[in-house]
This record gives C-alpha cells, sequence and structure tokens, in this order.
C-alpha cells in the first residue's frame, strides 16, 4: 500500500511534564533515567508564563495546554500570510475538574452566589482547543476529544486524518491534562488503578499500579506541501494512525489484545510500512498489570520479533489525557537525539515472556516509531511516527 | 455599615485590580475598563457580582452597557445602597 498523501509533518514540539518544562528540559529529564522528585509540572508558574489575566481563567490543564502551545507554535516559527481558516485544533483532555470541584464545594457550602461566572469558560473540556483558536486566530475545524488516557494520541490520529482529508493544511495537536488532586487522586486508587506504594514500574515484576502525572505536549502538525512552500524544516512524519474500541469492559483492557492488535496493524499499514519496518515501540505501559499484559500481549501478536518496547511512564507518572501527546513528543525529540528513551522501572516480569524493554538510553538509527495508548472504555489509538517519509 | 461614595470607588478599584491584573491607583471615576483597561463581558459580569457581593446592591446586566466609566458604576451602587434609599 502506497502511504496516503498528502505527507504529514511536524514543525513544532510542546511539552510540559514532571520530568521538565520545554522540550530541552523534558527531554534531558526522560534520558536521565529517574522517576522525578515530584510527579507534577514543578516549578511552574502560569501568571508569569501566560500573564495574569489569561491565567486566572484557566483551569491548570488549559495553562498546560497554553504553555505547551505557545512552545510549539515559537518553533513552527508561520509567517503573516497564514491562512486561518486552513488551520485547526485538536486537543484530548479530560477538562477541569478541579475548576468544577472547587467550585461544587462553594456551591453547597454558600450557595449560588459563590459560584465564579468564571466556572463554565475553566472546566469545559474545550476550553484550551477554544483558547488556542483564539489566541492565534484559527478558525478551520477546532475540536475535543475525550477518550480518556488514549485522547492525546486520539486526538494527533484525527489531526492527521485532517490534513490527509485535505480538509486543513496545519493541525495543532495534543492532549493534556491535570488530575493530580484530591478526589481524582481517591477515585483512581479506590478503583486500584493506582499504585498504593507510589511507584512507576511499567512491564516490572512487581507492578501495582500507575502513578498520576500531569502535563501536556503540542505538536504542530502540516501538509509536507504547506511547510516546504514557507521553507520550514520537518522534525517527523506522521506516517499513519488508527483508532479502535476493545468493546469489553469499561476500565480493563480486553486481555487477549486482538483489538489493540488491530489497531496497530490498522496504523501500521496506513503508514505504509511493515512492522518489521518500526524501530521501537513507544507504549501505553502503565504499571497495572492488566494493562501491560494486555498490551504486551497485543504487540507480540503483531510483531514476530521481541520488538524494543519502551514506556516513559516510569519517569513522567500518567498524565490520563496527556500522556499520548508527552509520548509522541518524546518520539519526535528521540530522533534529533538518536535515542531511545529508557523505561524507568523495575526487575521486567518473566511472565510477560519474550520482550526487550528498553530499560537505559539506548542509541539507535532514528527509524519509524510507533506510539500506542489504551484509555478507560476500551478506547486503543495507534500513530506511526518517523524521522523521514516512507 | 454606611458606606460614602469614596469607599465604593475604593472597592471597585480593588476588584478591578484583582480582575484585570492593574495597578488599584490606576483606575479613577474617569476609567473605562473597556477601553483603557481591554476588558469584556465575562469581566465586567464578574465585577458587578463582585461588587454585589461587597454591597448588597445587584447590577442586572441589562444596566452594564451604560455604566461606562468606573463612576458610573460607583453613582449607581452608591444611590442604590440601602442607607441611601
Amino acid at each position: 500500500m502506497t502511504s496516503p498523501t498528502p505527507r504529514v509533518v511536524v514543525t513544532g514540539v510542546g511539552v510540559l511534564a514532571p520530568p521538565g518544562i520545554g522540550a530541552a528540559d523534558f527531554w534531558a529529564g526522560l534520558v536521565a533515567g529517574q522517576p522525578p522528585e515530584q510527579w507534577l509540572v514543578s516549578p511552574f508558574d502560569p501568571v508569569e508564563m501566560l500573564g495574569y489575566r489569561a491565567a486566572r481563567r484557566m483551569d491548570r490543564f488549559a495553562q498546560l495546554a497554553s504553555v505547551a502551545a505557545d512552545e510549539a507554535m515559537a518553533q513552527a516559527a508561520f509567517g503573516e500570510d497564514l491562512e486561518p481558516s486552513r488551520c485547526g485544533v485538536i486537543f484530548g483532555t479530560c477538562g477541569g475538574a478541579k475548576t468544577l470541584c472547587d467550585q461544587s464545594r462553594l456551591y453547597d457550602e454558600n450557595g449560588m452566589s459563590a459560584v465564579s461566572p468564571l466556572t463554565v469558560p475553566m472546566y469545559m473540556q474545550n476550553a484550551a482547543s477554544a483558547g488556542f483558536a483564539i489566541k492565534y486566530g484559527w478558525t478551520g475545524l477546532n475540536e475535543t476529544v475525550i477518550t480518556a488516557c488514549a485522547s492525546g494520541t486520539h486526538a494527533i490520529v484525527n489531526a492527521w486524518k485532517a490534513i490527509v482529508s485535505g480538509d486543513l493544511d496545519v493541525a495543532a495537536a495534543g492532549g493534556m491534562d491535570a488530575p493530580v488532586f484530591g478526589v481524582i487522586r481517591a477515585a483512581f486508587m479506590r478503583s486500584s488503578a493506582l499504585s498504593p506504594t507510589d511507584r512507576s514500574r511499567p512491564f516490572a515484576e512487581g507492578r501495582d499500579g500507575f502513578v498520576l502525572g500531569e502535563g501536556g505536549a503540542v505538536l504542530i502538525l502540516e501538509s509536507e506541501h504547506h511547510a516546504q512552500a514557507r521553507g520550514a524544516t520537518p522534525l517527523a512524519y506522521v506516517l499513519g494512525g488508527a483508532l479502535t474500541c476493545d468493546a469489553f469492559h469499561i476500565s480493563a483492557p480486553r486481555p487477549n489484545g486482538e483489538v489493540s492488535a488491530q489497531c496497530m496493524t490498522t496504523a501500521i499499514r496506513h503508514a505504509g510500512i511493515s512492522t518489521d519496518d518500526i524501530s521501537w515501540v513507544n507504549a501505553h505501559g502503565t504499571g497495572t498489570p492488566l494493562n501491560d499484559a494486555a498490551e504486551i500481549t497485543a504487540i507480540q501478536r503483531v510483531f514476530n520479533r521481541p520488538v524494543p518496547v519502551t514506556s516513559i511512564k516510569g519517569g513522567t507518572g500518567h498524565s490520563i489525557a496527556g500522556a499520548g501527546a508527552i509520548e509522541a513528543a518524546a518520539t519526535v525529540l528521540s530522533f534529533a537525539a538518536g535515542v531511545i528513551p529508557p523505561t524507568v522501572t523495575e526487575r521486567i516480569d518473566p511472565d510477560l515472556g519474550d520482550l526487550d524493554v528498553v530499560t537505559e538510553p539506548r542509541p539507535y538509527a532514528p527509524g519509524p516509531v510507533l506510539s500506542n495508548s489504551f484509555g478507560f472504555g476500551g478506547h486503543n489509538a495507534c500513530i506511526v511516527i518517523a524521522p523521514e517519509p516512507t | 455599615m454606611a458606606f460614602s461614595s469614596e469607599d465604593v470607588l475604593s472597592k471597585f478599584q480593588v476588584i478591578a485590580a484583582e480582575l484585570l491584573g492593574v495597578d488599584a491607583g490606576s483606575v479613577s471615576r474617569e476609567s473605562n475598563l473597556v477601553e483603557d483597561f481591554d476588558a469584556d463581558s465575562l469581566d465586567l459580569v464578574e465585577m458587578s457580582l463582585n461588587a454585589q457581593e461587597a454591597f448588597g446592591v445587584t447590577i442586572p446586566k441589562e444596566a452594564l452597557p451604560d455604566l461606562v466609566t468606573v463612576g458610573d458604576a460607583v453613582d449607581y451602587v452608591f444611590t442604590r445602597l440601602p442607607e441611601q434609599a
């Protein structure tokens, strides 16, 4: 199968997550191979980075989005001749739950008069994508996808589709979430998803759940033709993507990996390459017993070799809707570095079978990478990103 | 508690400073919050709600277009204070 046309390139990356704020610091933190001191974006001063008025009108998830977007846009360096109707925004997030919880408490305690008129513009999930459009004047497609932890990758898949279909020339695509606070943490803990030991250990024998993190990433995607016309240098190529749903359980993945494997193979097929061309898999790898087993089973269904696998969640934690976009950013950054980022973890679970988990920064000749995400609800999302076109 | 017109102005200066991130001293009776400080409709709504909380005077949204300057808003609130009624 030939590659879809037009080709889609990445011309800007912005990211902030517990390993670091900004692409350079994030990457340095990632390859340091240590868990962060705290599973937060820190030190993060939204007033300093966004200005007082903008920051006070945003929930933290939108603040993270805005900072990531500004970094990505600065790198993309568009000129004055950008056609706004051909530019769109597709983000994935679960929205401003903290704002809603805070305002709900105020309402319960003091009634309607205590509720801020900014509540809806702050908590609504589309606040970040709408805020981007308002700031940059982009009037094309603007959407927010909500597929839990698959949202970030899902958004990039949708952006890739929008450019391939010709609906857009340029798309800001990403994911972001700020779920590290009381009730959300308690809810995940009560559902046995979180690590009671607060250790993120993807694929480890003793893994006992994920660790909540926060962060976001935005990638600027554009058609290769559009980038060439303005003299922009591609950082990477988004070759293809796919979306499927396990249709199995609201919080557990389908154990046999069948449907997630279909997602992986479809993404690789859309990319116009074969499984042998994949240099490594950027796994969802949350560190829950069920996720890692199902995901490795799916990978083993797709690949007839122990393909190198990394989960960066050992260093980032799990930022829910932000995760897939952060992992896509890490993938793009790996091309320039020529290094596969490591999985910060412990002794690999022998019950997972024949595996090549990358546990130290590994030099490699950059090639296509399959990045995979799962989400509560059974959502599967995959993208193939490469340093060169096929 | 009885408020003077100056008290109302002072409170509006504090509210404007908090919402708009400006120096309270830069807000005068003659200030036009939209033109001088780039306030938008949400700012004005939030400001009216804060004033209501501070003084117990409701500023209905229908009245907002007529309150062009800070002085207009101060007068609107001051003349409707319970002790003025």
